[in-house]
């Protein structure tokens, strides 16, 4: 008996020392982080797969923001819908979630390839500098957009998950800081060359600076912006298309930073294929074209149901993936931004003249006459409606646009009876409020 | 060792007292010990060199030379004389002429015992009216030798029992005395002694025929009902046999306390819900641990990342063994008989052996039969027509809303005169089924096999032409050496199936559609003015399980006590699957492709498991030990492809004709699991009994520093109607033992990898393959622990006709494994980690059998079985603060349902009112929302019986499970949708009195809904056969054995409130409700 007890303890011993037995192998399917990034193939692969997680937060981004704002009204009927459209959200609404979580989710990505980047000796340094570009790039547009959206957000530098579940909110100058550092950084770091396909679905030196300039209009840094958006414009890589249908196409020569998607056409929340468009622009939006502008003709389709009108926005026109050849991608910074950018640059810092140089550049290719502003105050309300028009239901613009001019409570008083001026930013999801103890609720919410 | 063991019995009074001696020489042997010395010591050659040694030492010197016991009287000892020998390297014979050469005794070598006697010339001759001296032995059926068997003379009141031996020496003072033998758990034997009966009289006891005495698989070893100190349910072949299943789980259905079984899909290949003893787990898997004949098999279906899901839901592995090759399953419930499995056990363990050969002429078997398929109830009450149109119309008119083309195309554009019952249209079909088994089974003394082939064709009782096909073989083969030391066995299994079914998953909302439904437009294509699920039905999955299992059992016993034992196995399980999405079958208004799946799963593992068994008669008790290890490797891996734009749609099967590759995802897992293992058993004169287990795990499935655990149980028995007292006292007690077991257990079944950080695919970016970060990495979780603890008392009446047990048990889980909440900034949602949160199982089991029959002519066997089960989320640390806020409550059923109160129906407006719990003035949940009830049962069992006259024999099961479950949900008049017929008392006018709130397009119905826990209670007729058995001359006038023929039914009959489409389908959708099965066939034996 006492032998068996002995046996037992000794095999007992015996199996500890042989935990090989109970270690699984790594599995073929993944990699190990280590893997992925000594390799530029694996390295270029988690590259892109940052830019699939931002593709992810367009889904709802786009037309929410234009739901918010003065832009879009819709017919599908939902508690987050309604509450967009009332410009009155709730902490649990879905897509407030949704899109933080997306914005965050991509951070994290970013945040690897940064980690790994930094530490890594075995990759060769073109690479390493074209993924740490893209990432710095990445991360900027992310928290470019967390700040405008919800105001000041935690600050994620970082992988350590558990760490960083217990963060608190920077305030949103730092943020902007942060994203003036990715953005050059990543100005830096990428060449002119797009590093994926030759494509435009990636960030290149001049995306960098055209975010750059956008990055400091929003902080109040505009020389900085000029000069930012001088160097894109100058470089003279980019052309604004004559033919305004095209200017979502895939790689088109205005285009400078787009996303790539699966069917080769945009935003299928924006896509109404026949009968009652479910995202219609508002009366408001179609009011303050001009009816010789050219986008009205170009970028606003039109339909008529038992005798009503409804407008829907018509920038991307492949309706389905199987209505034609011709492919869009999802476009977020093409070249008549950057002249609005720079003009509006220019009028802050009262270079008045080269502000209506750059705003007419956009008019006259829209088919209007040429705005001859004496104050500085017209030309910048006349940069404000010019954005209107031309980057309606982009990326969300109009709303950081107000904002940004100062205007968008007073814009919003007057047609969303239930808004309040915290609305100006939105209020951080309950869900994130529970699980980080030190995360504190926005004013308002 | 050398032991008197003096008995003192009750005496008659003037009988000679009598002191019963006997004698027992082995020695304790240890493990190591006997490596070494065993090959020599039992070559039965015997060496001694003695000077004037006493006859009884030399005995032990023998004995421990050759393992061979004595038998000697004391009274004979005393006239031994001490012994002067030299014997070098001589037989056991030889050696015993020489030393038994000088004494007044003799003796008799019987099997591994010599009994030493007074030499016949010193003993008077015996007489008839003379003093009988009877030296016996008493053996079980396979020659074992039984200790504490009682022997009465027949006639008088002299008594003895066998000794540890099973020997027995009585001086009867009578001629030619009658002996009779008892022993628990045997029938009753008599033995008259003649001049003529042997030296040495060698009785043999026949097992009573009793419940008690069937044979249980438990974990590495075998017990009977009688000693076994767990908790253990068994359903042997002849249960199963009658039941015309597919899937060996659905025969376990309301056969066996503590153990719900539910279907979840009633079509080839669905899925069945094994529960044993309640839901231990919040968010890991809780099916039990299945092992087929020593091997682990999938507990879960394989359709999960990879796999594809289509009418027959997520496919359950089961059900592709053949039910007809099962010989038992046996379900492992508490601590005592499931901690031996340890970390993967706290779900129960289901156990899985197969049939064997069994020594005799070659017999062949054939079983035919033949029957149809129908879905059990096709009835369920809905408006009909005009009903239905009065509602919606009614609904546009209460809330003054014009009906238009868009809101009501059924009562604007479709024609109001034609109806469809949708009910039979998708369900009402019947599917023919063909089964046949034919085996082949013999042997001999050394060599035994079986040879068996099933192959079962189903049709289908959706519209269409699927079809099930299963078919395969195996093959056992047993040889013991010729010295029955060594024995191997070896099975085969390989069983494959082709599953032909609809992708789409048909429920109550397609059988709800209005009845004025028209399937086309009046240019013949598909109507899409709502969801088409007629259109649907053009989307087919075809499934193909090939499935293998082979296992090798090696046993070597080096002696009575000691025997080595290997189980090793492979089996492999593969799922390929292909379903197909027509374009025409598809909504054109989202801009759908033609599209197809390709799913490809394959699970392989294989296990190595070597044990040593000793036993051995200790003390006046049986000590049982067993100590063993674990090797299984197991090995998943799978992808799913999806290939768009096929053109032609009698290509979309082939992968190769789509236009784009959308989407490949591929999984992979792979698990390693090491342990060892052990088990003492010690019973105490079938008295006491006392069980250890103890298995030391280590699985891959944990991080680097938390692969090994420890699991234990103690498990006790008195079988205290073995003591005299309780004889005594109360002599209709045939059996009374009361157990208790106590232990711990864990689960293991999450997720592979969770402790690795890792870089996996994800979908393509302009045409490059992306990497995706996996997840937040935890390597500090292990296992979900379950402590176990149970109570039983089991009682037998009337000589075992009557049998009932009573069991109590706890089950308390803890150490949670659940998704971790992180805030969503950090990158990811959750991670891997243990929780203590602590769910708590308790229960009541109540397991009756009685032979109310028993004669000849008329035998009925009853057997029923209840339980009553209770869950309880005894704490959860923050759970407000959780993802889980709105799904469980402390102190509650982890079922625990949560709803608006419904305060009944405004007799003016006819609006549902409910209360408003916040006093915010809006009724919204969750937060109005009060415990409504929950859905697991409060109380399920089932009721069997068996019938046998004559030739004739029946049997009828019933399953009954007592709770509440959401019904369906009615959207009274607000969309294009038929309603249950209870709708039709809805409120209509101002002082209505009513249940059912008014019609309305306003789809407020939902909240109505939601306030409604109906009584989801039914008693099923699980099975029900009949049959006529030919046996004997009439039988082999038609060279037969026996001939059967033979009428079985399943799911004949279900009695239910009808709120739901079937009462065992959970979901409020309702899936596919088990199906009324009969066939009729015949079985022959040659």
């Amino acid at each position: 008996m006492k032998k068996i007890i002995l046996a037992i303890i000794l095999i007992a011993a015996g199996l500890n020392a042989c935990k090989k037995l109970a270690t699984a192998d790594f599995p073929t399917n993944q990699l190990t982080n280590e893997k992925v990034f000594n390799d530029t193939t694996s390295l270029s692969a988690s590259v892109a797969g940052m830019f699939t997680q931002l593709g992810t937060v367009d889904a709802n981004l786009t037309r929410n923001i234009g739901l918010y704002t003065d832009e879009l009204k819709t017919t599908s009927i939902s508690a987050s819908n309604s509450e967009f459209s009332n410009s009155n959200l709730t902490v649990n609404n879905s897509s407030v979630l949704s899109i933080w979580q997306n914005l965050y989710n991509t951070i994290y990505k970013a945040n690897a390839i940064i980690e790994a980047m930094q530490s890594s000796t075995s990759v060769p340094l073109q690479a390493k500098n074209s993924a740490l570009g893209e990432s710095r790039f990445i991360r900027g547009y992310c928290y470019l957009m967390l700040t405008r959206l919800y105001g000041d957000v935690p600050l994620i530098l970082s992988t350590d998950a558990q760490g960083n579940a217990l963060k608190n909110k920077s305030a949103g100058n730092q943020v902007l800081a942060q994203c003036i550092g990715d953005f050059d950084a990543a100005s830096h770091l990428l060449t002119s060359n797009y590093p994926l396909n030759n494509g435009k679905t990636t960030a290149n030196k001049y995306g960098a600076l055209g975010y750059l300039s956008q990055t400091c209009l929003e902080s109040g840094q505009y020389m900085r912006a000029d000069s930012a958006a001088s160097a894109l414009i100058a470089s003279d890589k980019y052309k604004l298309l004559t033919d305004l249908s095209k200017v979502c196409t895939q790689n088109n020569d205005e285009a400078i930073f787009q996303l790539w998607n699966q069917n080769g056409f945009s935003t299928l929340n924006m896509v109404t294929l026949s009968g009652v468009p479910t995202n219609q622009l508002t009366s408001t939006l179609i009011n303050s074209f001009t009816n010789d502008d050219q986008r009205k003709n170009a970028w606003i389709g039109k339909v008529t149901s038992s005798g009503t009108i409804y407008y829907f926005p018509l920038k991307y026109r492949q309706r389905s993936v199987t209505s034609g050849p011709l492919a869009e991608y999802t476009t977020y910074l093409r070249l008549a931004e950057v002249y609005l950018i720079r003009a509006e640059a220019r009028a802050n810092i009262n270079n008045l003249s080269g502000a209506q140089n750059d705003m007419n550049i956009i008019r006259t290719r829209a088919g209007l006459t040429n705005l001859a502003l004496a104050t500085k105050s017209d030309i910048t309300n006349a940069i404000l409606h010019e954005r209107q028009l031309e980057l309606f239901s982009e990326t969300g613009s109009r709303f950081f646009d107000l904002k940004r001019f100062g205007t968008l409570d007073q814009t919003l008083k007057l047609i969303k009876p239930q808004w309040k001026s915290t609305g100006i930013i939105f209020p951080i999801p309950q869900t994130e409020i529970l699980n980080d103890p030190n995360l504190i609720q926005n004013s308002g919410y | 060792m050398y032991n008197f063991y003096p008995k003192k019995l009750v005496q008659p009074p003037g009988c000679a007292p009598k002191i019963l001696l006997t004698m027992k020489l082995t020695t304790l042997i240890l493990v190591a010990a006997i490596l070494q010395v065993s090959a020599s010591t039992f070559a039965q050659k015997i060496t001694l060199s003695e000077k004037n040694t006493p006859l009884d030492k030399v005995f032990e010197k023998i004995s421990d030379q050759t393992g061979y016991d004595f038998i000697v009287s004391s009274e004979n000892l005393k006239l031994a004389k001490p012994v002067n020998v030299m014997i070098q390297n001589e037989d056991l014979n030889q050696a015993l002429e020489k030393i038994f050469a000088t004494q007044p005794l003799a003796f008799i070598i019987q099997e591994k015992i010599v009994v030493v006697s007074k030499k016949a010339s010193r003993t008077p001759s015996k007489k008839p009216d003379d003093q009988t001296d009877v030296h016996g032995l008493i053996v079980d059926e396979s020659g074992n030798p039984l200790p504490g068997a009682t022997i009465k003379i027949k006639g008088t009141e002299m008594i003895t029992m066998s000794g540890k031996d099973g020997a027995f020496h009585l001086k009867i003072g009578i001629a030619n005395p009658v002996l009779v033998i008892s022993f628990i758990g045997y029938q009753i034997k008599e033995y008259a002694v003649t001049t003529n009966s042997p030296e040495l009289i060698r009785i043999e006891l026949m097992p009573m025929i009793s419940a008690l005495n069937q044979i249980q698989i438990i974990g590495y070893g075998t017990t009977t009902k009688r000693f076994n100190t767990g908790s253990t349910g068994t359903i042997s072949a002849s249960d199963i046999e009658n039941q015309p299943v597919s899937n060996p789980l659905a025969a376990i259905q309301g056969k066996v306390s503590g153990v719900l079984v539910q279907t979840q899909n009633g079509l080839p290949g669905g899925g069945i819900k094994v529960q044993i003893r309640g839901q231990g787990s919040l968010a890991s898997g809780t099916e039990p641990l299945y092992i087929v004949d020593g091997i682990p098999f999938l507990s879960s279906s394989l359709t999960g990342v990879t796999g594809v899901s289509g009418a027959n839901g997520a496919i359950s592995p089961l059900s592709i063994i053949n039910p007809d090759d099962i010989e038992s399953i046996n379900i492992l419930k508490d601590a005592d008989a499931t901690a031996i499995y340890g970390s993967r056990a706290a779900n129960g363990v289901v156990l899985i052996t197969t049939k064997k050969g069994a020594k005799g002429k070659s017999s062949f078997s054939v079983n035919l039969s033949k029957g149809l398929s129908r879905v059990s109830r096709l009835d369920n009450p809905l408006l009909d027509l005009s009903q239905y149109l009065q509602l919606r119309r009614e609904a546009f008119a209460n809330d003054g809303e014009v009906p238009d083309m868009d809101s009501a195309p059924d009562l604007k554009t479709w024609d109001t005169t034609r109806s469809t019952n949708w009910q039979k249209y998708f369900y009402g079909g019947t599917a023919h089924v063909t089964n046949v088994q034919a085996s082949i089974s013999g042997g001999d003394e050394h060599n035994q096999y079986l040879l068996s082939g099933n192959y079962r064709k189903e049709g289908t009782i959706l519209p269409g032409n699927e079809s099930y096909i299963k078919g395969g073989g195996y093959f056992t083969f047993s040889h013991h050496s010729d010295n029955n030391k060594f024995t191997t066995t070896t099975s085969v299994n390989y069983n494959k199936d082709h599953n032909r079914t609809l992708y789409f998953s048909i429920n109550s909302q397609d059988f709800l559609l209005p009845p004025n439904f028209p399937i086309y437009n009046s240019d013949g294509t598909f109507n899409w003015d709502i969801a088409n699920p007629v259109a649907a039905l053009q989307q087919h999955q075809e499934s193909r399980t090939d499935y293998l299992n082979f296992n090798e059992l090696l046993d070597y016993k080096l002696n009575s006590n000691l025997s080595f034992h290997i189980n090793t196995g492979y089996n492999s399980y593969r799922l390929q699957q292909v379903a197909t999405l027509p374009l025409l079958s598809q909504n054109p208004a989202f801009d759908p492709l033609p599209t197809a799946y390709f799913g490809d799963n394959l699970s392989e593992r294989y296990i190595l498991e070597p044990q040593i068994n000793y036993n051995k008669t200790l003390d006046g008790g049986r000590l049982t030990a067993l100590a063993g290890g674990t090797y299984q490797y197991q090995k998943n891996i799978g992808s799913l492809i999806e290939g768009d734009g096929v053109s032609n749609p009698a290509l979309l099967g082939n992968l190769g004709a789509a236009s784009t590759i959308v989407n490949a995802t591929n999984s992979f897992t792979l698990y390693k699991y090491v342990s060892l293992f052990g088990r003492v058993n010690y019973n105490w004169q079938q008295k006491y009994l006392i069980d250890l287990n103890f298995r030391r795990d280590g699985s891959s499935r944990f991080g680097p520093n938390h692969q090994f655990g420890n699991f234990y149980a103690v498990g006790g028995a008195w079988i205290f109607s073995e003591e005299s007292f309780v004889n005594k006292n109360l002599p209709f007690l045939s059996f009374g033992k009361l157990r208790g077991s106590l232990g711990t257990t864990g689960n293991d079944q999450i997720a592979d990898y969770q402790y690795l950080a890792s870089y996996g695919t994800n979908t393509i970016y302009d045409n490059i393959g992306t990497l995706t970060p996996n997840r937040v990495a935890n390597p500090n979780y292990s296992w979900e622990t379950t402590h176990k603890m149970e109570a039983a008392l089991e009682i037998g009446v009337l000589s075992d006709r009557l049998l009932i047990t009573g069991a109590w048990y706890q089950h308390t889980s803890s150490n949670q494994l659940i998704a971790f909440k992180l805030p969503v900034l950090t990158g990811f949602a959750t991670y891997q980690a243990n929780f203590p949160a602590t769910i708590v199982n308790t229960g009541f089991e109540l397991d009756l059998s009685a032979r109310i029959f028993q004669h000849e002519s008329f035998k009925w066997q009853s057997s029923i079985n209840l339980t009553i089960p209770h869950n309880q989320l005894k704490s959860f640390p923050n759970l407000a603060g959780s993802s889980y806020a709105n799904t469980y409550v402390v102190g509650q059923d982890l079922t625990v349902y949560r709803g608006l109160r419904f305060l009944g129906v405004n007799p003016q407006t006819g609006k549902a009112t409910f209360a408003d719990i916040n006093h915010d003035g809006v009724i919204s949940g969750p937060a109005d929302f009060v415990i409504l009830g929950k859905t697991s049962p409060d109380l399920f069992g089932g009721w069997s019986n068996n019938f046998i006259w004559k030739g004739f024999e029946a049997s009828f099961a019933v399953e009954c499970v007592k709770r509440n479950y959401p019904g369906y949900q009615p959207l009274l008049g607000g969309y294009p949708q038929n309603n249950p017929l209870y709708v039709s008392q809805r409120w209509r006018q101002p002082g209505d009195i009513t249940d059912v709130p008014r019609a309305s397009v306003d789809l407020t119905a939902s909240q109505y809904n939601s306030s409604r826990l109906l009584n989801a209670s039914y008693a099923r007729l699980k099975n029900a056969s009949v049959s006529y058995n030919i046996r004997g001359p009439l039988a082999s006038k038609i060279a037969m054995k026996n001939f059967k023929i033979y009428l079985n039914g399943e799911n004949l009959f279900v009695l239910s409130n009808k709120d739901r489409f079937d009462p065992e389908i959970s979901g409020t959708s309702g899936g596919m409700p088990p199906l009324k099965t009969l066939v009729l066939g015949l079985k022959a034996n040659f």
